[in-house]
């Protein structure tokens, strides 16, 4: 059970931080498109979808990483002042109730987004008329990244519990 | 079950299970899925369609670019050390004056606050450095985590700011566009900062044991040598305004692309103090990754929140409520600004955001209040959110950053005049309302 949370760790801090590189490219785009916009005053028909995409992709590949590092605000006023054995449980139960449903039906709904996407090759409706496809399906990966980032807390939280009996 | 019913059920299980200590983004969500579900009669594919399809919606959604590249553009300052370099040639120029040091905090952390669009970095790195120098001067400790605090949040007040990026990514609204806000904030939060200083300064000139100036025999800068250090100081923050602030009011850039332009100088500067490694890049990069996505999880959640909210009627329940009770518009502001101040005592500004604006927006729309000086005064109110006992993230970040001589009830009691001239400031801006709409007009036009 371990090894499964260290692959799902390893995994999600890879993808964080490959993906956090997005951001140069992000800087990149938007000035490219400045500078032609002024300079040769003549626009891209890419650059508005492509900054899009670059920033839909930055965040939606980091969610689990974020998840893995405790970045996202949790309210834990009453949580830090429990016995660390009660702690967990708690931590088992708010994930398997909260987390575990919600988050387990939007990747599966995203993926399904994404299949239905793929399956008409879906094209944007735009003078560049970039392939969506992709982004829909990295967008499911995102959403699965972070499902399994809450799975991994649950099985170390079980693993926690049993070793503290 | 009856919109009404499903309202109460919904925040009601809301406040519950925040206190249950699960990420907040999670958390919206599923209290959303379950109210959702009982909604439709337990229909799971219909709701899912829904929240996926607004889940591409947030993917799409071009204003929020802004958000990555303005947190990029902190993280990078905050690793080249620009402010350190204002706050000792302000530390040099004000120490001799009571006060002089805690007024030298609040000017420094409002230039960088028109600089940076998040809070974080700023509360930070002013705890480390003005925190140790306060102490060692002898400053009241309280007034001294007080004035960090309340300085450094100015941050996402002041453009730019991902605060007033979220709202207008939420609003959509051609009033509360990302440059009308960003106009409008300026004189609100340029006040604030002058009532911080007011305040400081006169506390300090009446009682000489909270902030005593630098003996005069350390005091051996000439008059020349102070002026070169703060003009040297001044020019890479002002460039960096003017890359930002200036190309959006001057309507040569979309926020977005001021947001890029400023990251480059940002690196520019980086490149200039010597401070441009490719583990400098790394680390802005990572962090940035992370405090995006902690804001983007909460704009996903709150957004599943607000569309089952609006979706089932709960938007038209508390609008016929607070409209039914026949009260004066004011008094409905009033009581708007209670829910938002009492909620920022224990949730943070985004989330609070994401769940009060749909609600609010179209009942500040129904009473005719300008959407711009509405979104104003619920920003400027949000600002107490960092700073609110017993969960305000500024006090956390000055807890971890500064010295441990500051203890949690220095914090706790430095903090609260400051509240109290937020709040101030909000009535200002309800009596004025000019301070909100004076520089959108003046740049944009009506």
């Amino acid at each position: 059970m371990q090894n499964i949370s260290r692959a799902i760790d390893a995994l999600n801090e890879k993808t964080g931080l490959y993906s956090s590189y997005l951001i140069l490219p992000l800087v990149g785009v938007v000035i490219y498109e400045v500078f032609v916009r002024y300079v040769f005053n003549a626009p891209t028909s890419w650059g508005f979808e492509l900054t899009v995409f670059l920033y839909g992709m930055h965040y939606m590949l980091g969610l689990g990483d974020a998840h893995r590092t405790d970045t996202h605000v949790c309210i834990d006023i009453f949580e830090a002042r429990m016995q660390p054995r009660n702690r967990t449980i708690l931590r088992i139960i708010t994930n398997v109730v909260i987390f575990i449903p919600t988050m387990g039906c939007m990747a599966i709904w995203s993926v399904k987004y994404a299949i239905t996407s793929w399956g008409m090759l879906e094209h944007a409706s735009s003078s560049w008329s970039p392939a969506i496809y992709p982004y829909k399906a990295v967008m499911a990966v995102g959403f699965i990244l972070f499902f399994l980032a809450g799975v991994s807390k649950l099985l170390k939280d079980f693993h926690a519990l049993r070793s503290s009996k | 079950m009856t919109p009404e019913v499903l309202t109460i059920l919904m925040f009601g299980i809301l406040i519950a299970a925040i206190a249950l200590g699960h990420p907040l983004a999670a958390t919206l969500a599923a209290t959303a899925t379950l109210i959702g579900l009982i909604d439709n009669g337990f229909n799971v594919p219909a709701l899912f369609d829904l929240i996926t399809n607004n889940n591409w919606g947030v993917f799409l959604n071009y204003t929020l670019v802004s958000i990555p590249l303005f947190i990029f553009m902190a993280q990078v300052l905050d690793r080249a050390k620009v402010s350190e370099e204002l706050f000792e040639a302000l530390y040099v120029i004000l120490g001799g004056l009571r006060g002089g040091l805690g007024l030298a905090v609040i000017v420094v952390s409002t230039v960088f606050a028109a600089t940076t669009g998040i809070v974080g970095a700023s509360v930070v790195a002013m705890s480390l450095m003005a925190g140790p120098a306060l102490l060692k001067r002898g400053y009241d400790k309280p007034m001294s985590a007080g004035i960090i605090t309340s300085s450094g949040t100015l941050g996402i007040l002041i453009p730019p700011s991902i605060m007033l990026v979220v709202y207008a990514g939420l609003t959509g609204l051609k009033e509360t566009s990302v440059g009308n806000l960003f106009a409008a904030a300026i004189l609100p939060g340029l006040l604030l900062s002058g009532f911080y200083l007011a305040y400081v300064g006169i506390r300090c000139a009446l009682n000489l044991k909270l902030g005593p100036p630098i003996p005069k025999e350390e005091r051996t800068a000439t008059f020349g040598q102070k002026c070169f250090m703060f003009v040297k100081s001044l020019v890479p923050p002002f460039g960096l305004i003017l890359a930002v602030m200036g190309t959006i009011l001057a309507g040569v850039a979309t926020p977005t692309e001021a947001a890029a332009l400023g990251a480059t100088g940002a690196l520019v500067l980086a490149l200039f103090k010597r401070t441009f490694t490719w583990e400098m890049i790394k680390g802005a990069s990572l962090s940035t990754a992370r405090t995006t996505c902690m804001v983007m999880a909460l704009f996903i959640g709150g957004k599943v929140f607000s569309v089952v909210f609006l979706s089932m009627g709960g938007g038209d329940v508390v609008a016929d409520t607070l409209l039914g009770m026949d009260f004066h518009p004011y008094m409905v502001l009033f009581l708007m600004n209670l829910v938002v101040f009492i909620l920022g005592m224990f949730i943070d500004w985004a989330a609070i955001l994401l769940v009060v604006v749909p609600i609010f927006t179209p009942i500040a729309m129904e009473l005719d209040f300008n959407p711009l000086w509405f979104a104003m005064i619920i920003c400027v109110n949000l600002q107490t959110s960092f700073l609110t006992p017993p969960f305000g993230y500024s006090l956390f970040y000055f807890k971890g950053a500064a010295p441990p001589e500051y203890t949690i009830g220095d914090v706790y009691k430095g903090i609260i005049p400051f509240i109290g001239l937020q709040l101030l400031c909000v009535i200002c801006l309800v009596i004025w309302p000019d301070i909100i709409t004076y520089l959108p007009s003046v740049f944009f036009g009506e």
